[in-house]
């Protein structure tokens, strides 16, 4: 009870999500017809706890160093320390932490933006969606800040748990419920086996603390590797592999994705993703850091038949949601890349890969998500391919922003999908596992195929018959417009000056690995 | 893979405990972890025929020295006087389903009152203004409930 005070400012920034959720809860109940208020106080809400992330990170005297920190130049710290631990070493804030509040944040008002057009049809399920976004948020800095089995787990769940309901958003929609149950079945399997293999690695090592655990399994010498860890970290990686869609775990995907609201369908394939992988990167580099061989034995067949099945299975899809449903099976296959080869060389740069990364695609993923939210907000549109042809004259900017997501998911220079798998590949590379390397570029260059045919379609396919644009009822949504600018100035910008970002996301692991 | 892994699982359940490789675990002589186990599996198993061997035997006794009449009204099936009328298999109002999230707000509430209780006094004043904050959250759950319409039968 000694730290009580202290180990509340270390969740800060999660409390602050997680009440400002409760307010917009509220609020809803208050506000009447008048509930463009919600998405305000939700976007609000983030806007404070990155705030008080950075806050956290700086002493008065050295505001105009926030540059410096971000590029992780600066020498500012939380209470005197690196990082700060809390609730009995369960929490831990550092700039691993903090990088990811910041990177979920952004993630979530981007997401908030996106929903306008969306929102703005069903204005009487403002309150929850907003209200169950922001938990999911709060559930993603959880997994950001644990360092200890069971923190871990109670985050996993928040993150979870909103998101199931979210899926099913479009009540009276057939195939919304079908994604929310395939969603909430899967997902609850997975609980069960990733809870499986976290007790397995609490009965082989007797912590339940990441830093325990690691001295535990070291105390152990060669026994370590038995089989029990062995058994124990393969459920892990299911249950891990589970909530990123890697194949052979990746069979809810599609049809949870294409039924779920597109934003939300955005909101997952990003946030869902980014939360799984920060959270799994500190259990696997911090508890299970001395048993890299088995988890990366793991993850390799995962990131292999990920890359390799996503990719292929994208490549007949004539649905967008349902080829970008794919893409980000095998975006999670690049991802993996960067943990395997932090696993295989103890050297922290495929962690920073990951993080990177994981920036980069918010944007790229939110951005063409975006398009099609836009799309669907200007006219009648049913996600398919044929539907974009010949947008480019009827929609030119729509056309330009679609073409530079998909040539950006692509990994084509200048822009910032480049920079991501060049970092990743690089990583894979240096850690000495180059035929990894080799079957994500060769994948990658199948992907192609399937990205640019959008671009395609934009460009040079007449338009189908009785395509004109139609003004939406609810009026042009300016929020997603803003959301896919900013996304698009985002894969500009990065793609074209990648340097803060990633010396953003190296600063963040110095402190996590090998210190 | 899985074999040798089961293989591993079972001489690790085999090897000798040393004080060394159980962590929080007092030093004391080095026990055969086997033997404890299947001595205490064996009070399992005991229990567990010993009781199967009771329940048939108890059955069968019945069942030799029992005078048996049968009459429609002994074998029509009996519930609370009344006899029964249509499937059971009817659809039910799905709004209980309402009551039943809201009684888990106070379900879970009184899961973590009582132990609160029992440390209270060590816990002291940071404890309870952490419990009282816990309590808030959900009291607040239940104003969002009641300000939805959730406690309204219409």
């Amino acid at each position: 009870m000694a730290d009580a005070n202290n180990s509340v400012l270390v969740i800060l920034p999660g409390i602050v999500i997680a009440c400002t959720a409760l307010l917009v809860f509220m609020a809803d109940t208050f506000v009447g017809r008048r509930k463009e208020i919600l998405p305000w106080i939700a976007a609000a809400g983030l806007v404070a706890a990155a705030a008080v992330a950075a806050a956290q990170w700086l002493d008065v005297d050295e505001l105009g160093s926030l540059w410096d920190l971000v590029t992780g130049r600066g020498s500012a710290v939380f209470g005197g320390r690196e990082g700060e631990a809390g609730f009995a070493g369960m929490v831990a804030l550092d700039k691993f932490a903090f990088y990811c509040t910041l990177l979920f944040c952004v993630i979530g008002v981007l997401t908030i933006m996106l929903s306008d057009a969306y929102m703005k049809k069903r204005r009487d399920a403002m309150g929850e969606f907003y209200g169950l976004l922001l938990l999911v948020i709060a559930g993603m800095f959880g997994m950001a800040v644990s360092t200890d089995l069971i923190a871990l787990f109670i985050a996993f769940e928040l993150m979870s748990l909103p998101t199931y309901v979210l899926a099913g958003f479009l009540r009276g929609d057939v195939r919304s419920g079908e994604a929310a149950v395939k969603y909430f079945v899967n997902g609850a399997f997975s609980s069960a086996v990733l809870v499986f293999g976290l007790a397995l690695l609490y009965a082989a090592s007797g912590q339940t603390n990441y830093a325990g655990i690691a001295e535990a399994m070291s105390g152990l010498g060669a026994d370590a590797e038995s089989g029990l860890t062995v058994v124990a970290l393969v459920f892990v990686a299911v249950g891990f592999g589970f909530k990123i869609a890697a194949v052979p775990f990746h069979g809810w995907a599609p049809d949870v994705y294409e039924g779920a609201p597109t934003p939300v369908t955005a909101f997952m394939s990003v946030g869902i993703k980014a939360g799984a992988f920060v959270g799994f990167l500190k259990l696997f580099t911090i508890a299970a850091v001395g048993l890299g061989d088995i988890w990366t034995a793991a993850l390799t067949v995962l990131a292999v038949l990920t890359m390799v099945v996503g990719n292929a299975l994208a490549l007949p899809q004539r649905n967008l949601k349902r080829m970008l449903a794919y893409s980000s099976i095998a975006h999670a296959g690049y991802l993996l890349l960067g943990l395997i080869a932090t696993g295989a060389s103890l050297d922290s740069a495929g962690s920073s890969a990951v993080l990177f990364y994981l920036g980069a695609y918010t944007f790229m993923n939110i951005g063409a998500f975006g398009i099609l939210v836009w799309i669907r907000n200007r006219r009648a549109f049913r996600y398919g391919l044929d539907e974009v042809a010949g947008l480019a004259r009827t929609m030119p900017w729509t056309a330009i922003g679609m073409a530079l997501f998909m040539v950006s998911l692509t990994g084509i220079p200048p822009l910032v999908g480049f920079w991501g798998k060049f970092y990743l590949f690089t990583a894979i590379v240096d850690a000495g596992m180059t035929w990894l390397a080799i079957v994500a570029v060769v994948m990658s260059a199948v992907s192609a195929y399937y990205y640019l045919r959008v671009v395609w379609y934009l460009y040079f396919r007449e338009a189908p018959e009785g395509a004109e644009v139609v003004a939406d009822d609810a009026g042009p949504a300016l929020g997603s417009a803003v959301a896919v600018t900013l996304a698009a100035l985002g894969v500009l910008a990065l793609g074209l000056y990648p340097s803060p970002l990633i010396s953003a996301a190296q600063g963040a692991l110095r402190v996590l690995i090998g210190g | 893979m899985l074999a040798p892994a089961l293989g591993a699982l079972v001489e690790y359940a085999d090897r000798p405990l040393s004080p060394s490789t159980v962590p929080g675990r007092r030093a004391g002589p080095t026990i055969h972890m086997t033997s404890e186990y299947l001595t205490n599996w064996f009070y399992v198993w005991s229990f567990i025929v010993s009781g199967a061997v009771l329940v048939v035997l108890i059955l069968l006794v019945s069942k030799l020295v029992n005078p048996s009449h049968p009459t429609p009204g002994k074998l029509a099936h009996y519930e609370c006087g009344i006899p029964p009328v249509g499937s059971p298999w009817s659809p039910f109002a799905v709004r209980y389903y309402v009551f039943a999230l809201l009684f888990l707000v106070f379900d879970v509430e009184a899961v973590f009152l009582f132990p609160w209780t029992l440390v209270f006094r060590t816990l002291g004043t940071a404890g309870f203004i952490e419990m009282m904050l816990f309590v808030a959250v959900l009291v607040w759950g239940l104003v969002y409930a009641w300000r939805k319409g959730a406690l309204e039968w219409a």
